[in-house]
């Protein structure tokens, strides 16, 4: 049960990702979460969440060809899986009736 | 294109040698580099560069997958090669004393680093080899070697002066890295 569960980052991740469409690879996604959560994450956090991510079938990735301003390395576009896609809303939705349960003077 | 800090790419290639991933990582460092060389200047970028190494090194480490049996034996590996390399400081001590040889303190202390050389070399080596992949694996074993040995070196090594004691330390981390590096090297060519 504890592996259908997103973590903060997971969640941020995958809706980065679901966003971010044809143009979703690493550095895009890191900048997109970074100034999401207004926190600096590595480059090392973020592949390391893509991978466990790609691990449990919530993405799926594929490389580019070879570009020059990447010292002739690959970028590895990411792509949510439907399964991506409904962990995403089942992450959204549990977060989100958390928030309609809280008094509604408190939400303003 | 502007090249990133050498030893920085190295630090990041052996980091990343057997990650799924390695390309994009280092692609992703490289084309941010580019960015922030082209927008902030050379320096900031290089400095980022640096940084950044350090805290995906960080990062991949913690994520880093260590099953039981690759634990014991990154734990056997560098208690081998610590005690390893202990006991050839205190041979070499003890060869000198026992040998009756009066030697000068320059040349006394010039036998001890010189030992420390080669069981450095030779407990990185021993560690690289023994740990084998993946490279996150040997990399933790290192630092766990070097920074046990040297935290023994700098604060419970006497009488020594605290300069000789840190020398002693830059030089077995030193050798240490050179001796996994060619383990690992090694490793790979087979």
């Amino acid at each position: 049960m504890a592996r259908n569960v997103l973590g903060e980052l997971e969640t941020m991740v995958l809706l980065s990702v679901v966003e971010l469409g044809d143009d979703a690879y690493g550095a895009e996604v890191r900048r997109d979460v970074s100034s999401r959560l207004g926190r600096d994450y590595s480059v090392g956090a973020i592949y390391a969440t893509l991978q466990r991510l790609e691990d449990r079938d919530l993405l799926r990735s594929a490389e580019s060809d070879p570009l020059p301003i990447r010292g002739g390395k690959a970028r590895r576009y990411f792509r949510a899986t439907p399964a991506g896609k409904l962990a995403l809303k089942r992450s959204v939705d549990a977060r989100m009736q958390v928030w309609r349960r809280l008094a509604p003077s408190w939400r303003q | 294109m502007i090249p990133a800090p050498r030893y920085a790419k190295v630090v990041v290639d052996f980091v990343t040698a057997d990650l799924q991933y390695r390309d994009a990582i280092r692609g992703d460092l490289d084309e941010e580099f580019t960015r922030l060389a082209a927008d902030l200047g050379i320096e900031r970028a290089r400095r980022w560069y640096v940084g950044e190494t350090i805290r995906t090194s960080v990062s991949l480490l913690r994520h880093a997958h260590i099953t039981p049996a690759t634990a014991a034996r990154i734990l056997a590996a560098v208690f081998a090669a610590y005690l390893g390399v202990l006991g050839a400081d205190r041979l070499v001590t003890f060869a000198i004393w026992r040998g009756g040889v009066s030697l000068a303190p320059v040349a006394g202390r010039l036998a001890t680093l010189s030992c420390l050389i080669i069981a450095g070399a030779t407990a990185g080596w021993g560690v690289a080899r023994a740990t084998r992949r993946p490279p996150l694996v040997g990399t933790i074993a290192f630092l766990a070697l070097t920074l046990g040995i040297g935290a023994r070196h700098i604060f419970l090594a006497q009488p020594h002066e605290i300069w000789f004691r840190a020398a002693k330390v830059v030089l077995l981390v030193g050798a240490a890295a050179i001796g996994a590096a060619r383990g690992e090297f090694v490793a790979r060519m087979r």
